[in-house]
């Protein structure tokens, strides 16, 4: 899903946006929980697009600009001495055998640089791809949830307590929503909530409930959010299985995309709980480990959120907090 | 023979001193919301007594005599301002750069390379080169001129000192519209048969997302009507994303329920306009975009995805999406199609949006910009 990058859309006297849009959300709730908007259509069609769009060719591009900077390296100093005017052609090639030496003198240092630099450039490329190949090997694992079981870690000690802090006006997001259960919760008492999930099977269950929820990757989908757009921000299960750099990342995304003053609740698994709560296999295959509250509170002060406040739940331990106003 | 001198920055001349305003645009071009406002920008500026010709890279042969080829401008204009339009890269902004008189640039957006870089590294270079040229303009432009607020912050971040927002020239009167008979007449047909017609107005680009306008109209025949159709109207900027757009569509085996028209003359496109039930923008970038306007024209309703500049063109005369996902979308047509008091409501509010862009007011607008140049006010 996609955001808008603009306002949400000025309503003018007589046609009120707000309302239509209410409305039209309650009907794709209807048709989802009806089985008429399946969420895996979506998939389905984005990935039959994703087909042709062409795979990322930087290194061709590279190739090619070489190319081309080597074709016109050479300088040529023969000028077209062709004229359909009597005289002027026979003018020209005296002209061109008169300045010949000094062309001919400029010309060559040119084409020698041109030649040097287009050969630097070659060596520089060649070194860059030594350099890519060694960092795909250091990179971090995909975090790719959507092949894992669909296993959903149970929040429903967190409902008051994320119902406390969140609004009731304005857009509030819970990434991964899982199933549903606490997004369930959160639109029950007023809160106008969606989920994004990236495991086919748990968002589908969530959509099948009549809840806004869509396959999508925690962080790329706040990365496609307008900044400041959310009135309010859950996050929980990819927190804990991120890489560190996209654990940093997210709270980076948290921290742009919610609105001034609006609340953060992050609910995380302690470290030791996680492998003895976790299957085995979401554990073995994450790129990342679960961080310890206090960690967490630092990178959230780190990002300038205010107000952080870590509460303990035994297995897990939800961090609230606001993006300072 | 007179010297060149150039007038101090910022190349404001003595107000009252400019007699002429010559309009520089890279191709004139039928159809093309940037030459339609130019030869509008003419016709004001020759109704309030400035001599003005419009001189391009290259004219398309049904508007020759429109316009003249750059190269014929003289070398030396006294009296004379230029405005510049830019909407891509062209060797005209360098010459328009090198000339001596007061510029006045009128920027009609850029779409960002990063949605053409994947598709087509030429046309990714294109737009880059216009972007540095816009830069490079700032110094040497006494005013700069957007047709939106939104192209207008573009110009304030590169520090142009002096912006002004004038709404692009088009005619908006319902009256004055030609309907080519034929096309009408086909097009009718086609929905004597049954089925929604769908309707987009822009470039065959990837930032007009016309994939997502695809996926909707299958959750849409899901849905709701089957026999709906998705009628994409323009030229593609790329080959490549026309193939991946021919490709989908045939993968989908929508060929019949989806076509693309392109080339269309004004009058046949009127004929679009007439015939669809909604007009579905889903851009992820515009700039202003012009199908808007035409669409409330028409009295066409329409249903927008909320992105960059269209907030702002389409105000409150259309429905406003704040996400396009296909199922957003198909229930957003269902609404406004299958409830005529909405319908409706959506007709009058694009009707009462279109006084915004009324010509006259808006040729005052733009000749009144220049007033500091040229002393005068209309």
């Amino acid at each position: 899903m996609s955001e808008a990058t603009g306002p949400s859309g000025p309503s003018g006297p007589g046609f009120d946006n707000e309302r239509v849009m209410a409305e039209i959300r309650d009907e794709v709730a209807r048709r989802r929980a009806a089985g008429d908007f399946p969420p895996s259509l979506e998939r389905e069609l984005d990935l039959v697009f994703d087909r042709y769009v062409p795979a990322g060719s930087v290194s061709s591009d590279f190739t090619e600009a070489v190319k081309a900077a080597d074709r016109a390296a050479y300088i040529n100093v023969a000028v077209p001495t062709e004229s359909q005017k009597p005289g002027v052609g026979e003018v020209k090639r005296v002209l061109r055998k008169a300045m010949a030496w000094y062309l001919n003198y400029l010309a060559q240092q040119t084409t020698a640089f041109a030649t040097a630099s287009v050969r630097a450039m070659r060596s520089l490329g060649e070194r860059l791809e030594m350099v890519e190949e060694q960092l795909a090997d250091l990179a971090p694992a995909r975090d790719d949830a959507a092949d894992r079981p669909a296993v959903a870690a149970d929040l429903g000690g967190w409902v008051s307590l994320c119902i406390r802090h969140l609004p009731t006006r304005g857009r509030v997001l819970h990434a991964e929503c899982g199933s549903g259960a606490l997004l369930r919760s959160l639109v029950d008492a007023g809160v106008d909530a969606y989920g994004v999930e990236p495991r086919g099977p748990l968002v589908d269950a969530a959509a099948a409930g009549g809840l806004e929820a869509w396959p999508d990757d925690p962080v790329e989908h706040l990365s496609a959010v307008a900044d400041g757009y959310l009135a309010g921000l859950v996050l929980s299960g990819c927190v804990d299985r991120l890489a560190l750099p996209r654990q940093r990342r997210l709270i980076e995304l948290a921290a742009a995309k919610l609105a001034p003053g609006a609340p953060l609740i992050l609910i995380a698994t302690h470290p030791d709980a996680w492998s003895r709560a976790v299957p085995a296999l979401e554990v073995d295959l994450a790129p990342g480990r679960p961080l310890h509250p206090t960690t967490w509170a630092h990178l959230l002060e780190g990002a300038r959120f205010t107000d952080v406040v870590a509460q303990d739940g035994g297995d897990t331990s939800a961090l609230s907090a606001r993006r300072p106003g | 023979m007179t010297a060149l001198r150039r007038p101090p920055d910022p190349y404001v001349a003595d107000a009252g001193s400019v007699r002429a305003v010559h309009q520089f645009l890279p191709a004139l071009m039928p159809g093309d919301a940037c030459g339609i406002h130019t030869l509008a920008a003419q016709e004001a500026l020759r109704e309030a007594g400035f001599e003005s010709e419009i001189f391009c890279e290259a004219i398309h042969h049904e508007l020759d005599g429109k316009g003249r080829h750059f190269s014929e401008f003289p070398a030396w204009a006294a009296g004379s301002a230029l405005v510049y339009h830019l909407a891509t890269g062209s060797v005209l902004a360098d010459y328009v750069n090198a000339r001596p008189e007061p510029l006045v640039v009128d920027y009609h957006n850029l779409t960002p390379a990063s949605f053409f870089r994947r598709w087509d590294m030429s046309v990714a270079n294109a737009v880059s080169w216009g972007r540095a040229q816009l830069s490079m303009l700032v110094a040497r432009t006494a005013l700069g001129m957007a047709d939106s607020t939104y192209n207008e912050l573009e110009m304030i971040e590169l520090d142009y000192r002096r912006t002004v927002v004038v709404p692009i020239l088009l005619d908006v009167d319902a009256e004055t519209v030609d309907v080519d008979p034929a096309t009408l007449a086909r097009l009718q047909a086609d929905k004597a048969g049954g089925g929604t017609d769908l309707l987009f107005v822009g470039r065959l680009a990837p930032n007009k997302a016309q994939e997502d306008l695809i996926k909707a109209l299958v959750m849409y025949r899901r849905a709701y009507d089957p026999l709906a159709r998705l009628r994409l109207v323009g030229r593609p900027a790329t080959d490549s994303y026309q193939a991946a757009l021919d490709g989908f569509i045939s993968d989908l085996g929508l060929d019949q329920a989806v076509t693309i028209a392109s080339g269309l003359s004004d009058s046949q496109l009127a004929a679009y306009y007439r015939t669809a039930d909604v007009l579905v923008v889903l851009s992820e970038h515009e700039g202003f975009n012009t199908p808007l306007v035409e669409a409330m024209r028409h009295r066409l309703p329409v249903i927008a995805y909320a992105s960059c500049a269209v907030p702002e063109t389409l105000g409150s005369g259309g429905l406003l999406l704040p996400d396009k996902s296909p199922s957003t979308v198909a229930a957003a047509v269902h609404r406004v199609v299958g409830d005529p008091a909405l319908r409706d409501e959506l007709v009058r509010a694009g009707s009462d949006r279109l006084a915004h862009f009324d010509l006259n007011a808006s040729k005052r607008r733009f000749v009144n910009a220049l007033t500091f140049l040229t002393g005068v006010t209309v």
